[in-house]
């Protein structure tokens, strides 16, 4: 090994501190590993944290449901006053109410059913049919029954029975259509 | 790398250009012999033992791969059923071969870059049987039924502090070696020599506190086992492989490397990249999302890299078809390097976010695996093993015969894994297991074809490595040929060759002194 002597950079102190430089890189990922996990803490037991987390869910539904029955017994109380001092009833006529959703005049309604002969084969309470398989209409929601009438008399909605009806819903405008729709889901008396 | 420093190293090249060096120095050779011998012991036993683990592993992976589609196989031996006998199979296979061959390609490659002869091969050689020690007894242990569960960390706990005691001691003085080199040149296998020697114990003790000591989410626990594969992969055996491949082309080739600065650039941005990569295995899991696309971005980018050093080494080795032919040793580097640029390419397929959905759970994760650890880094480690043993022992390689059939049955295995296992298994079995509107049997029964083809690949390998194991034992026992001839892959030793009229070697050199 003659020819190694020649070499200026091998030297005992470089290869001792090669060595040692080496061996302390090697373990470097692991110190600084360790330091990174013990400054951020490890994890809780599973078990725990469940359970706390439980425990937490449980502590906030009693509070909500105490605050909610405290608020209650106030609004009771507040109701019950109102009450008990309520004026007296006057004898002036309350208008009639307007329910919302009304779309027509159920008294020309009714009158349309039968002069627009439609009673002929739904019965005269639109719930009596002549056949089983025509519909029975009397109680139905009134929009509903407009847009089937409306549907019927456009071509819109069309099955095997519709043949039948388009004659007769062709006489009928479609403020006439509300009107008996509403009849009908007035309870068509 | 100039020519003339070329020449000096590298006798067969030197007779090839004899015209530009006609002069041989005979002090280079002196030298070049010191550090052969100096490190004779502990590279061929890294050698002997990881190719006798590598047949170890190819009969576990036989036997793994054959219950996959046969699960009675072998009965009901608990020691070898699927989840002991597949991570016994590739562990042995990393540990065991993988590291194994990378030591002692990486021991001779830096003594003889750095001109320096070992001191140490004692301490290495120790070490080497510690290591051999603690990868027989985490096999053992997993086919035990003690094995971890953690993918790539199966062998049971209390092993790894042990291999990575053993690593510093192999590599360390590799370390020194570099640090009181004898020349001034860097050698561009010494970067990548260098990298691989300092990341190794970085991802091996990072993950494995991370993993088995620390107290963590077992999710990040899962997440940073998958960045440990994919960084043992690209930051230990893809750049000893590179190493090793970069030497061959130069040395057999007798070409400087077609671009240095190329190199250069692929080493650092392999060393950028690749620690990234591996956390797009928890796709979709709940852990930062950025990690995930990171990962996937990493293991997809990780191809610029591999392609930089894939197009140097060809084109330092290009236009010398006979030459890549005829030398074993660059002939397996050519194919390992084929086997990277194909890896950069799986790669590309298997870690889009858009691909994982199919290759996520299914066998392409494997295929990539196998084709990384053999159809590249063994390739390349084939080849160093052909180039580094006649020198080490002075003894030529028995048969070219043997050497074929291990090349061409490697070859055949492992392109069967990659197109059954990586390619075309790996996104049936996905698209089957993401057909919610079939039940869950039928995306098993469409990979049975794969796993099928799987078996035999693995056979082929065995039956290629069950000859490279005994081709090298009978070199390790000295039973090598005593000719001044190297074994190159053709017919004849034509007295008119750059080596000469053939003779024995030790009587052709005691007749010169």
């Amino acid at each position: 090994m003659s020819t190694s002597s020649h070499n200026h950079r091998d030297t005992p102190l470089r290869r001792f501190n090669a060595f040692w430089w080496g061996l302390a890189y090697f373990g470097l990922f692991g110190l600084v590993s360790a330091v990174v996990v013990s400054w951020t803490g490890s994890v809780p037991d599973a078990a725990e944290l469940i359970k706390n987390d439980r425990q937490g869910a449980v502590d906030t539904v009693a509070a909500k449901q105490a605050e909610m029955l405290a608020s209650k017994e106030v609004q009771v109380d507040k109701i019950s006053a109102a009450l008990q001092k309520a004026p007296t009833p006057s004898n002036k006529e309350l208008p009639k109410p307007v329910i919302a959703g009304r779309i027509g005049d159920p008294v020309k309604g009714g009158e349309l059913f039968k002069s627009k002969t439609c009673f002929t084969c739904h019965g005269a309470d639109g719930n009596s049919p002549i056949a089983p398989i025509y519909p029975k209409l009397g109680g139905k929601e009134a929009t509903y029954l407009a847009k089937r009438m409306l549907d019927i008399k456009s071509g819109a909605y069309a099955t095997a029975l519709t043949p039948q009806m388009k004659p007769f819903i062709d006489q009928v405008s479609e403020q006439e259509i509300k009107d008996i729709a509403q009849w009908l889901a007035d309870g068509s008396k | 790398m100039a020519a003339s420093n070329l020449t000096n190293f590298f006798p067969e090249t030197k007779t090839i250009m004899s015209t530009q060096s006609q002069v041989p120095n005979i002090e280079d050779a002196q030298l070049r012999a010191d550090i052969d011998r100096s490190l004779r012991h502990p590279v061929m036993f890294f050698f002997t033992s990881g190719a006798a683990w590598l047949a170890v592993s190819l009969v576990l992976g036989i036997i793994a791969s054959a219950k996959s589609h046969n699960p009675g196989f072998l009965g009901e031996w608990s020691f070898l059923q699927y989840g002991r006998s597949f991570p016994a199979h590739i562990n042995a296979l990393i540990y065991g071969w993988g590291a194994q061959a990378a030591f002692g390609v990486l021991i001779w490659l830096m003594a003889r870059l750095c001109r320096q002869p070992s001191k140490n091969a004692g301490s290495i050689l120790v070490a080497g049987h510690i290591w051999n020690l603690g990868v027989m007894i985490g096999t053992i242990g997993i086919l035990a039924g003690q094995g971890t569960g953690k993918h790539w960390m199966q062998f049971p706990t209390f092993v790894w502090p042990v291999l990575l005691a053993a690593y510093a001691v192999i590599a360390i003085w590799s370390l020194i070696a570099f640090r009181c080199r004898n020349n001034d040149h860097t050698y561009i296998s010494q970067w990548y020599l260098l990298g691989a020697i300092l990341w190794f114990p970085w991802i091996y003790l990072t993950a494995n506190l991370y993993v088995n000591v620390f107290d963590i989410h077992p999710l990040m626990a899962a997440a940073i086992n998958g960045w440990f594969r994919h960084a043992l992969i690209f930051l230990f055996f893809t750049p000893i492989a590179i190493a090793s491949a970069y030497y061959i082309a130069a040395k057999v080739s007798g070409r400087a490397i077609y671009n240095y600065s190329y190199s250069v650039g692929g080493f650092w941005a392999l060393a950028i990249i690749a620690p990234w990569a591996g956390m797009q295995t928890m796709m979709g899991a709940p852990i930062p999302v950025f990690l995930q696309y990171a990962g996937a971005a990493a293991t997809m980018l990780v191809g610029v890299p591999l392609i930089a050093a894939g197009i140097n080494i060809i084109k330092t080795a290009s236009g010398q078809q006979h030459t890549v032919a005829h030398s074993p040793s660059l002939r397996f580097s050519i194919a390992g390097v084929v086997g990277m640029l194909l890896l950069a390419f799986a790669g590309l397929v298997l870690a889009h976010p858009a691909a994982l959905k199919y290759t996520q759970f299914s066998l392409a994760g494997y295929g990539y695996d196998i084709l990384a650890i053999y159809g590249f880094f063994s390739m390349c480690m084939f080849g160093a093993i052909y180039f580094i043993v006649p020198r080490v022992t002075r003894r030529e390689w028995l048969s070219r015969r043997l050497i074929r059939t291990h090349f061409w049955f490697s070859i055949y295995g492992v392109l069967f894994i990659f197109l059954f296992c990586t390619l075309l298994g790996g996104f049936q079995q996905g698209a089957a297991q993401e057909d919610h509107t079939q039940p869950w049997i039928q995306a098993v029964k469409n990979t049975l074809p794969y796993s099928v083809g799987m078996t035999v690949a693995w056979c082929f390998l065995l039956y290629a490595n069950f000859f490279f194991l005994l081709h090298l034992a009978l070199m390790w026992l000295r039973l090598g040929r005593r000719s001044s001839h190297p074994t190159l892959l053709r017919r004849e030793h034509s007295a008119l060759g750059p080596h000469g009229p053939e003779g024995d070697i030790e009587e052709l050199e005691t007749a010169q002194v």
